[in-house]
């Protein structure tokens, strides 16, 4: 599910985290319509241009050392999307489409060399820490289901978690659960809006422009406004999330982290 | 007759979706990010559903949601809104333009539920759109692997809708489900293996705790079936096979084991009668297509209308209207079923209007033939008889050398939604008069490779044959009135109660007809292909009519 980001983020959010248009959109590459199954471009020098291209496309969500952080870790050698040179190779050229992951147009020995440093990556990232079997239930003790959809059942407020463990790293699983302020998914930024009529409705901003506003209220409900009809929008900048630090102990932090890296809606 | 303000009571402007209230519990503002651990304490009471079973029954007195494919389980496509008239028509304008993420055939006919819009793209994208502004809510894109095995490019007509949940087919042949406030995935499960030639292009249609769903692939040799999936777990409760098996009656219409690999896909929205129980739905054309030597016999149930039981899919009753097609004259059109005065006592009808240019009427109950005529230019039968069976003309199949039959491949009609006014007692179609050169070659079966034994060509350019949107009587089997439109055109139609007839044209038109006399009351040019079937609803208690043209939605309404 990707929700359409608002024309106020502007475009570098819409780079960083692609869009559904992106996602779908085809690049024209003569690698990709030849068929190219080969990285022709596996030097050490091919995988030091890679990194550098890697730091400057990419590491806004897989991190600057490809562990990733809103984006997936891709230091794995296992991926959701497929693991092969051309499946990596055409997933940047593409993007993938119901994800988060845009079309970045490169020429295709820049792709390559990126696909070539994300090879030189592998084994970095050790195994998740703790108790997937434990950490579910942490997640149930903590009612996350009232707001997160696991599988088809939860609440609809927070992001849909069915796959979470392919889309996020561990480490940033964790500062989601300790300090959910400190980076809020474009998707579930929380606003309010105050009708000429009195009242407030509070919800999940969907989508806007400069004449009516959507949003999943507090209730779930879809709800649109015109603008004409308000008396203000008012934009949190915290996480409708709460921080669970403290609330929950090292130990529940660990296990749950371990439980929602193992979901990978399979 | 429905004016708007007889019509069930809008949501307001600022709750377009209220039925949607998942959470039983006060709607008092929140007051700061820290206090929303309230929100860990809101109570998850079962959701209130958006849509039920009931209302789905009585969708006829609902006009102000469009909640199934055609609008209602008899598939008339027919609107009792009448704000938009014959008088007010004039003044129709654009409310909004969606412009969808898609270069394809945009064939979708929407749903509209408490004010939210539910479309697809010919990719497997579902959106959720602000009726009243054509803002999006949420998109859900279904992944599909970079090769399918589609016969002709990708399509998607549409959703269905139960409860809270949205259910969508796919071109990689699975049916998922959708939570209507997220697009949050429910359940997802396998039809059939998109490998060996099935997909998925049709909206399913839910019949009490069952989403019907056909399948395509009947250029792939598949053996057809129409499946039930229960609603909440996405498990299959029953398949009914298109093509009889091994010691079934209806077997030995089929050659030695071409029953095998024959087709009879079910690639179009079906339709349902809930007093008789009884789900019909289209069967498509026998395999391989054009080359009919290696199956002899009728080949049951291509071409055919089945009737299945609601509960089980046993199939009541089956006619076909094509034995032994070898044009691919698929009867996948959507069956528009009427309560309606025949020979003088009241029956329960069954409108057709063929690809294989006749029109037929049938008794939906028992599957008695009534009456057939012709409502475009064929060439291959000199009449149906009174079984309603065709007694063809010699030398119509196609050869090695080619023959020039009529109508062309895709038919007299297809899937293009039809439409029935109880106002006007008439049927609306949009009909073709071309025709084709058909040639037979080898097939040999492959699974997941196109098995047609031919191929077809055009005599002439395609714009030089006649299409119209024809307005039949079925009682009589004459023509009303016909509205010429070039070139051929594909889209759906839709009657409303404002005595209007709303149809689209090839070349971009969208038009708003006199459902009486067939004269264009209004027009508007839209710039993209029209290929898909209008819908009306109120949208803040205005009606809206919308169509899918291009690569874009375009709705339409009154001034404010």
């Amino acid at each position: 599910m990707t929700r359409v980001r608002t024309a106020a983020v502007g475009c570098v959010l819409t780079l960083a985290l692609g869009s559904p248009l992106a996602a779908q959109r085809r690049v024209a590459s003569l690698d990709a319509q030849q068929g190219r199954t080969e990285n022709p471009y596996t030097s050490a020098e091919d995988v030091a241009a890679g990194q550098t291209a890697f730091r400057s496309r990419c590491a806004s969500c897989h991190g600057f050392d490809g562990m990733g952080n809103r984006g997936p870790d891709l230091t794995r050698d296992v991926f959701r999307h497929g693991s092969s040179d051309r499946a990596l190779f055409l997933n940047i050229l593409n993007g993938i489409a119901g994800t988060g992951m845009p079309s970045v147009r490169l020429s295709d020995k820049e792709m390559w060399q990126i696909v070539a440093y994300v090879r030189s990556l592998r084994r970095q990232g050790g195994p998740v820490d703790g108790d997937p079997v434990a950490g579910r239930q942490v997640y149930d003790r903590a009612a996350c289901v009232r707001c997160h959809w696991i599988d088809g059942e939860g609440g609809r407020l927070g992001p849909d978690l069915t796959s979470v463990g392919w889309r996020r790293s561990a480490r940033h699983l964790r500062a989601s659960i300790l300090d959910p302020d400190d980076d809020i998914d474009a998707d579930y930024r929380q606003v309010t809006v105050r009708p000429r009529g009195g009242g407030a409705t509070r919800g999940i901003l969907l989508n806007e422009d400069a004449f009516s506003i959507q949003l999943l209220d507090s209730l779930e409900r879809l709800r649109s406004f015109p603008k004409t009809d308000l008396d203000g929008i008012e934009r949190g900048t915290a996480s409708l999330m709460p921080s669970f630090e403290g609330r929950i102990n090292a130990a529940d932090v660990t296990n749950l982290v371990a439980y929602l890296a193992s979901l990978k809606g399979e | 007759m429905w004016t708007a303000s007889e019509a069930p009571p809008q949501t307001a402007q600022t709750s377009v979706s209220s039925r949607l209230a998942a959470k039983r519990v006060s709607a008092a503002p929140l007051r700061g990010a820290r206090q929303l651990v309230c929100l860990l304490l809101l109570a998850t009471a079962p959701a209130e559903a958006q849509v039920t079973r009931d209302m789905l029954i009585h969708a006829e007195e609902r006009p102000g949601d469009w909640m199934m494919y055609s609008g209602q389980y008899h598939s008339q496509r027919f609107s009792r809104l009448t704000q938009i008239d014959r008088s007010t028509v004039r003044g129709l304008q654009l409310a909004w333009v969606r412009q969808l993420n898609t270069l394809g055939q945009v064939q979708t006919s929407p749903l509209v539920v408490d004010g939210v819009m539910y479309v697809t793209t010919p990719e497997n994208e579902v959106l959720a759109l602000d009726a009243a502004t054509g803002q999006v809510f949420w998109s859900y894109v279904h992944p599909l692997e970079d090769v399918l095995t589609l016969c002709c490019g990708k399509q998607s007509r549409g959703v269905a809708m139960l409860g809270n949940t949205l259910y969508l087919a796919t071109m990689d042949a699975r049916l998922v489900a959708l939570d209507a406030a997220t697009g949050h995935v429910v359940w997802n499960t396998e039809v059939a293996n998109y490998l060996d030639g099935y997909s998925l292009t049709a909206a399913p249609l839910v019949v009490r705790d069952l989403v019907i769903t056909g399948i395509a692939g009947g250029e792939f040799g598949i053996r057809g079936f129409v499946d039930a999936y229960d609603v909440k777990t996405g498990v299959r409760r029953w398949r009914t096979q298109m093509i009889p098996g091994d010691g079934e009656p209806g077997n030995d219409t089929w050659e030695g084991d071409s029953w095998t690999t024959g087709g009879a896909s079910t690639w179009q929205t079906g339709a349902y009668d809930p007093e008789l129980n009884l789900i019909y739905w289209g069967v498509g054309n026998p395999a391989p297509d054009w080359n009919g030597e290696t199956r002899e016999g009728d080949n049951l149930y291509s071409d055919s209308v089945v009737a299945m039981d609601g509960d089980t899919g046993e199939i009541r009753w089956h006619f076909q209207f094509t034995p032994h097609d070898v044009h691919d004259w698929d009867a996948c059109q959507t069956p528009v079923l009427v309560d309606a005065m025949w020979e003088g006592r009241p029956r329960t009808l069954m409108y057709w209007a063929n690809r294989n240019g006749f029109f037929y009427v049938l008794d939906r109950q028992t599957g008695e033939f009534l009456s057939a005529f012709e409502y475009a230019t064929q060439t291959w039968a000199e009449r149906i008889d009174d079984q309603g069976r065709p007694v063809r003309v010699p030398n119509m199949e196609p050869s090695r050398e080619g023959r020039l039959v009529f109508p062309e491949v895709n038919g007299a009609s297809n899937w293009w939604s039809p439409s029935y006014s109880p106002q006007t007692e008439l049927f609306y179609t949009m009909a073709y008069d071309g025709g084709a050169i058909f040639y037979t070659a080898d097939a040999e079966y492959e699974p997941g490779k196109l098995f047609v034994g031919g191929s077809y060509a055009r005599p002439a350019p395609v714009d030089t044959f006649h299409s119209a949107i024809r307005a039949i009587d079925p009682t009589t089997g004459t023509r009303r009135w016909e509205f010429p439109v070039q070139s051929k055109s594909m889209s759906g139609v839709m009657a409303t109660a404002g005595g209007l007839v709303f149809a689209g044209t090839v070349t971009g038109n969208f038009l708003a007809l006199d459902a009486e006399t067939g004269a264009a009351l209004w027009r508007t040019p839209l710039g993209g292909e029209i290929i898909a079937a209008p819908v009306t609803y109120l949208s803040n208690g205005r009606q809206q009519v919308t169509i899918a043209a291009g690569h874009a939605i375009f709705t339409f309404a009154l001034p404010e």
